[in-house]
């Protein structure tokens, strides 16, 4: 065997700490160079040693707890940020039902939906009115014209109307006045049905 | 049972306080260590060894269990921090001094410290890994190849050429102390 093969063996029992076994005494005996190593590997084994037990010597309470409360203050900020978030998406959703809310009621009368039964609560009532002519307020159905569709668009348009026109509908006034503001109720095939006389002009 | 660092660091994730000191008290001091040797300070000793746990428990951290074990990562982030305060050139050179009573021979023992610290520092780094691996941090040859990613007689031959490499380094300043092997 010769010297390179030695030195793995002298390598390896210098860094287990062990002494050489008789093989290798008897080698490092004969042979100046791997003694030479042996003694270099024996130094720098003991100086690694002192290294490893000064690095060993620590104490580590205090970084502990450093550590630890870092460890809440970031489970913190990731509960802090889902929170947030969470916040976010309900302030979000709110809005949106709020908006639609007060869309739904500001929308022009004839706007409504035309199928009442997939509607919410406030567009069902608004087709009972328009399926049934409004009697009240002083307006007044016009006799013989077809029944409103359930949920069918209806226009109130506000005109001026002369009393032969209003004897048209059915609707006898005075004869002797002339021309009078009114709202009239328009059906979807554009009869009238029903007015509402506002007044002598 | 105990559970696997993996296993700790998805608890840990989930905001498991336990989990997460286990693992710190399990891998810190390694770590700490890993760190010294490669920088030679204390001071950025310490500050690796928590930034690298501060990393681990971030919203950003990189760690991918299919991509290696969890000792592997922290020592990569590690030895990516040492590097990084390395380029600042912001750790102080040399080890701080011990205080003890004989404070000559703790002064004579700081300079060979420092001495093997900045040996340690010189050598290139895959012998670096290695004599700090498997010498100071006593790991198996076995152990070493699985966080350096390499052959185990890669890792043997690496630590032989780096003692040897420390040796000449250590050599004048070993024998005018009058270290003896025991």
């Amino acid at each position: 065997m010769d010297c390179r093969n030695w030195i793995v063996d002298v390598v390896e029992s210098a860094r287990a700490g062990l002494q050489p076994d008789a093989e290798l005494q008897k080698h490092l005996r004969e042979c100046r160079r791997c003694r030479d190593r042996w003694d270099d590997e024996q130094r720098l084994s003991a100086e690694l040693r002192t290294v490893r037990d000064d690095a060993s010597a620590r104490r580590s309470e205090a970084r502990r707890e450093t550590i630890m409360r870092e460890f809440e203050v970031a489970q913190g900020t990731v509960m802090r940020r889902s929170v947030k978030l969470a916040f976010s998406i309900a302030a979000i959703l709110l809005l949106t039902v709020a908006l639609g809310l007060v869309w739904r009621n500001n929308r022009p009368a004839d706007t409504i939906a035309q199928n009442p039964e997939s509607s919410a609560p406030g567009s069902e009532f608004e087709a009972n009115v328009l399926t049934n002519v409004p009697e009240d307020d002083d307006f007044i159905a016009v006799p013989y014209a077809p029944p409103l569709a359930p949920g069918e668009f209806i226009r109130v348009v506000r005109t001026e109307l002369r009393p032969n026109a209003l004897a048209r509908m059915g609707i006898y006034v005075d004869a002797s006045l002339s021309e009078m503001p009114a709202d009239v109720v328009i059906g979807e095939d554009g009869f009238p049905r029903a007015v509402r006389v506002l007044g002598d002009k | 049972m105990v559970q696997s660092d993996e296993e700790l660091h998805s608890q840990t994730r989930k905001g498991d306080q336990r989990a997460f000191a286990e693992l710190y008290e399990r891998r810190e001091p390694a770590l700490f260590r890993y760190a010294l040797y490669l920088s030679g300070s204390r001071i950025v000793a310490e500050e690796v060894a928590h930034d690298a746990f501060i990393e681990l428990i971030g919203r950003d951290t990189h760690f991918d269990e299919r991509r290696g074990s969890l000792e592997a990562y922290l020592y990569g982030v590690a030895r990516n921090l040492v590097r990084v305060m390395q380029r600042r050139r912001t750790f102080e050179q040399g080890v701080e001094q011990a205080t003890t009573h004989d404070v000559v021979a703790d002064l004579i023992r700081g300079e060979r410290t420092a001495a093997l610290y900045a040996a340690i520092r010189e050598l290139p780094e895959s012998y670096r890994d290695a004599i700090v691996l498997c010498d100071l941090e006593e790991k198996s040859y076995e152990e070493a190849a699985v966080l350096m990613k390499c052959a185990l007689g890669t890792v043997r031959s690496r630590v032989h050429r780096a003692r040897m490499l420390l040796a000449a380094r250590l050599k004048p300043l070993m024998l005018s102390a009058g270290v003896r092997g025991r």
